[in-house]
């Protein structure tokens, strides 16, 4: 039994090995060979504007690129004083990620070339890092994909000084592997959201700007998240959390009863309610908010305990009993 | 003296800017559970889903099979791995052709890949030197 699972297994990594050896480009392979019927054969975004690289500025060139697709008013100048590291003579894939934040606009993971190719089927460029060079001797670039052609098995490029590369696809997919798919696209915190994104990547580029406090831009894409993701309670509790943020109790009150409507057990919808509640003096509701938080357990008991004592000890709520 | 109070200013104003900078999103209240919390339970719930997904797959429970595992063992010891084991094999599922929903024979190839991947991780398997991490017995 032991022998034929062995025999079986070594048969099974044989095979893959095989297939993975005839085909170092397994996606534009299957790509070109078998279509996915909902994409378009072909597609190129002429539109995109193009600013030619100086020096070792491919960051600020191709974030400037599409930034600008996006409706930003930004030149790679303008961007390479926040974004490029001198001592480094290069951007940062983090730097690329603020850099987008701070104009107020959300970067969205692209996870790999399938998605990649769709994004710009969308019609949303795709600013994608490539190692042009091997592993052990890297030669990292950033370049924005703005078009492919399945049958001629081509995608177009903004990159470095050509305005319109055009390189075979499989190529794109040596030199952007080496990066590990590392790519974004750049949306607009009200919409539309990118087909890449998850609810939770969205979230995440949401956040982003709450980090570098662009408050209201955070507050629009979390409220666009909810539009998308009606269900989910997450867009939810988010937007009300910036709302507290910004004091704005009552809009805060409303956004977490309805995230309560959706599911009575989540400790933190029943804890940060209950809070919401006690600002607006609503002394028995937070108690009873903050005792059922405390009874739903989970790995915030103790922020639990503390809001049902606050509520408890609270001025103002023994003066209406 | 009025050097040192003035170099002491100078420092508070350094201290203060850069803690600006630096600060994290603390929510107006402090029992509130903020978003960077939100968002951590949510990744891993997602990560969760998306590995969870995979393995009820007819074509990836065949795989399973076919290496002689069983199918639903696998998906258990899988509920047990950590977040962080977790999101990093929902990571190389959604990057990978197999979980974009290409399927051919090629896909196939980096379906057995990441399957053997999986097995290797719960146990079941050791194809890959570089998933044996930290064991008690060397060589």
């Amino acid at each position: 039994m032991m022998v034929r699972r062995s025999v079986r297994l070594i048969a099974a990594v044989g095979v893959a090995v095989a297939l993975a050896g005839c085909a170092a480009t397994p996606i534009t392979q299957s790509l070109t060979a078998a279509p996915p019927p909902d994409l378009p054969v072909m597609a190129e975004l002429r539109d995109v504007p193009f600013f030619a690289q100086t020096e070792y500025f491919c960051g600020p060139a191709a974030l400037a690129t599409a930034l600008k697709d996006s409706g930003v008013d930004t030149t790679p100048d303008g961007l390479a004083q926040a974004i490029y590291t001198p001592g480094r003579q290069g951007t940062l894939q983090t730097e690329i990620l603020t850099g987008t934040r701070r104009h107020g606009r959300l970067a969205i993971p692209v996870a790999g070339m399938v998605n990649g190719i769709r994004e710009v089927a969308d019609g949303n460029p795709v600013l994608v890092l490539q190692n042009l060079s091997l592993e052990f001797m890297p030669q990292w670039h950033y370049a924005v994909l703005v078009g492919y052609d399945l049958k001629a098995r081509t995608v177009v490029l903004r990159s470095g000084e050509i305005e319109r590369e055009m390189i075979d696809m499989k190529t794109l997919e040596h030199t952007w592997r080496r990066a590990e798919f590392w790519g974004i696209v750049v949306a607009k915190p009200e919409g539309p959201v990118p087909q890449s994104a998850s609810m939770v990547s969205w979230l995440e580029a949401a956040l982003g700007l709450e980090r570098v406090s662009r408050l209201d831009d955070a507050l629009m894409a979390y409220r666009t998240a909810i539009l998308k993701w009606p269900e989910a309670t997450a867009p939810l509790i988010a937007t009300a959390n910036v709302l507290i943020t910004q004091g704005v109790w009552a809009d805060a009150e409303s956004v977490l009863t309805h995230a309560y409507n959706l599911d009575q057990n989540d400790p933190i919808i029943l804890n940060n309610l209950a809070n919401v509640l006690l600002e607006r003096k609503k002394c028995r509701q937070a108690e009873t908010m903050a005792e059922a938080a405390v009874a739903a357990g989970g790995p915030f008991l103790a922020i639990s305990n503390d809001t049902l004592a606050t509520v408890r000890a609270a001025p103002a709520c023994h003066q209406s009993i | 003296m009025f050097n040192n109070i003035k170099s002491k200013s100078v420092a508070v104003l350094v201290i203060a800017s850069f803690v600006q900078s630096v600060v994290p999103i603390v929510p107006a209240m402090a029992s509130v559970i903020g978003n960077e919390q939100v968002l951590e339970r949510q990744s891993a719930a997602d990560s969760r889903s998306t590995v969870e997904a995979f393995m009820n797959r007819e074509d990836v429970r065949a795989q399973f099979k076919s290496l002689g595992v069983n199918p639903d063992e696998a998906t258990q010891r899988v509920a047990a791995l950590s977040d962080a084991e977790v999101a990093d094999l929902a990571g190389r599922i959604q990057s990978s052709p197999a979980g974009q929903g290409l399927g051919t024979i090629v896909g196939a190839a980096v379906l057995i890949f990441i399957v053997l991947l999986i097995t290797d991780l719960l146990g079941f398997t050791h194809v890959f030197g570089f998933t044996n991490k930290g064991s008690a017995n060397p060589g």
